[in-house]
């Protein structure tokens, strides 16, 4: 009987590391853009960072592709006022099994809810 | 290698099968995009199962050829590399479904030829390693070596190696020492194919690309030409010969090229010498095995007939 708990308390601890290598491991694409509409669109380049990685930047109406890893993420976007005045948004992010995260920067510096999307992945 | 060794199975060229393993478990994590050091861990977890199965295979197979397992052990290697050829090469993308389509052939079924493992590329190595002088030396790799050769000498300690001693010294003494030896040799088999299988991924993902259809066929040659060149033999191997053997078997690759340039002007002799000395060993050891067990067996049957003539003798006298 012992035995018999030893193997399903195993085989139950090898399932869950399993999936917790599965969700942490699992490699999302991103994609930013930085297109606005309308007279309310700010024009202007930004910079930004994904979980403290190398910064990049995005042109106004300009599309960028990353890719992160894992399921928490934090993204940093950095832009200058008109008046030189470098202005920095923090904003916290959910990436989700077979989705492609669609993030708009405009909706970000906003501070607009919908700033990220999701994109069923083929 | 060393625990089929000790359960006196020789040396285990069926290790490819646990190569095959670790290949396949490589292919889908590289598919599902998981990646680093949880690709590596994830992978090694998928790739128990297949070995454990290809392991048992190869065990029950193994003990339908008592005294001929290397022989079997390597034919058996090409058979499995066969179906694993089918299932890779028409399997996936038809049967098995592959949603990277940059894995597959542009025929939409089957793996490329060179599966790109950049994600997980160094994955092991680089989790702990250390600087000395631009060389980088992977201290995380080295500790699971360390682990495993632990695991090694730990194994051989306990109830099941005990028992794998016993059946390689005398299979018939063992079973009437209430030893169940099929089932002892299934399992010092499938303990093998695990590890053989563990060993292909630290192997790939140091080198970053696998080649679907040929990079587990030279393993079972490479490592026991290694284990050999270490000094082992194939009823007798340690931690040691395995170590010694891979850092001396490693060293022919770098030296026998120049070796080759500085001596006879090509490189490519060189490359030559090494094929002809670690297979040479190879060769020669085997032979040897032979040679001595076929002396053992004569020696044998001489005492036994002294024996018996010495009891025909004295019941004569009676």
């Amino acid at each position: 009987m012992k035995k018999i708990f030893n193997w399903i308390f195993l085989l139950i601890f090898v399932l869950i590391m399993s999936t917790i290598f599965f969700f942490t491991g699992k490699q999302h694409k991103v994609l930013l853009t930085n297109k606005g509409k309308g007279e309310n669109a700010i024009k202007t380049n930004v910079v930004y960072s994904i979980d403290n990685q190398k910064t990049k930047k995005i042109r106004y109406r300009k599309k960028s592709s990353y890719y992160i890893k894992g399921i928490n993420h934090v993204i940093k976007v950095s832009y200058k006022l008109e008046n030189e005045k470098e202005v920095e948004i923090e904003k916290e992010f959910k990436a989700k099994i077979s989705a492609i995260e669609q993030i708009d920067i405009q909706k970000i510096i906003k501070e607009e809810k919908d700033w990220i999307t999701y994109k069923k992945s083929k | 290698m060393l625990i089929p060794i000790v359960a006196g199975m020789g040396l285990n060229f069926g290790i490819v099968l646990g190569a095959m393993a670790g290949q396949i478990a490589l292919i889908f994590i590289t598919d599902w995009h998981i990646i680093g050091i949880q690709g590596i861990f994830l992978a090694t977890i998928i790739s128990i199962p297949f070995s454990v199965l290809l392991g048992i295979l190869a065990g029950k197979i193994l003990n339908k050829a008592k005294g001929r397992e290397m022989i079997t052990s390597m034919i058996l290697g090409f058979f499995i590399n066969g179906v694993y050829q089918l299932v890779v090469l028409y399997g996936m993308g038809n049967i098995i479904h592959i949603t990277d389509k940059k894995l597959l052939l542009s025929r939409g079924y089957g793996v490329r030829n060179a599966v790109d493992l950049i994600n997980v590329r160094r994955g092991l190595d680089s989790l702990i390693n250390l600087k000395i002088y631009n060389v980088e030396i992977p201290i995380f790799t080295l500790l699971i070596i360390a682990g495993l050769g632990f695991f090694t000498i730990w194994f051989r300690k306990t109830k099941l190696g005990q028992d794998m001693r016993a059946v390689g010294q005398d299979m018939e003494v063992a079973r009437s020492s209430g030893i169940n030896v099929p089932k002892t040799r299934v399992l010092a088999i499938v303990i093998s194919t695990v590890l053989a299988g563990f060993g292909q991924i630290i192997y790939l993902q140091n080198i970053g690309t696998m080649n679907t259809y040929n990079s587990h066929e030279q393993i079972g040659m490479f490592s026991i030409a290694a284990l050999l060149v270490g000094g082992a033999s194939s009823s007798k191997a340690t931690i040691f010969n395995a170590i010694s053997g891979v850092i001396l078997f490693h060293m022919l690759f770098i030296v026998s090229p120049n070796a080759g340039k500085n001596i006879m002007g090509s490189a490519e002799i060189g490359e030559y010498f090494r094929v002809f000395i670690s297979y040479g060993i190879v060769a020669l050891t085997l032979v040897l095995h032979q040679w001595r067990r076929k002396k053992e067996k004569e020696y044998k049957r001489k005492k036994e007939m002294e024996a018996i003539m010495k009891g025909e003798l004295n019941e004569k006298n009676i």
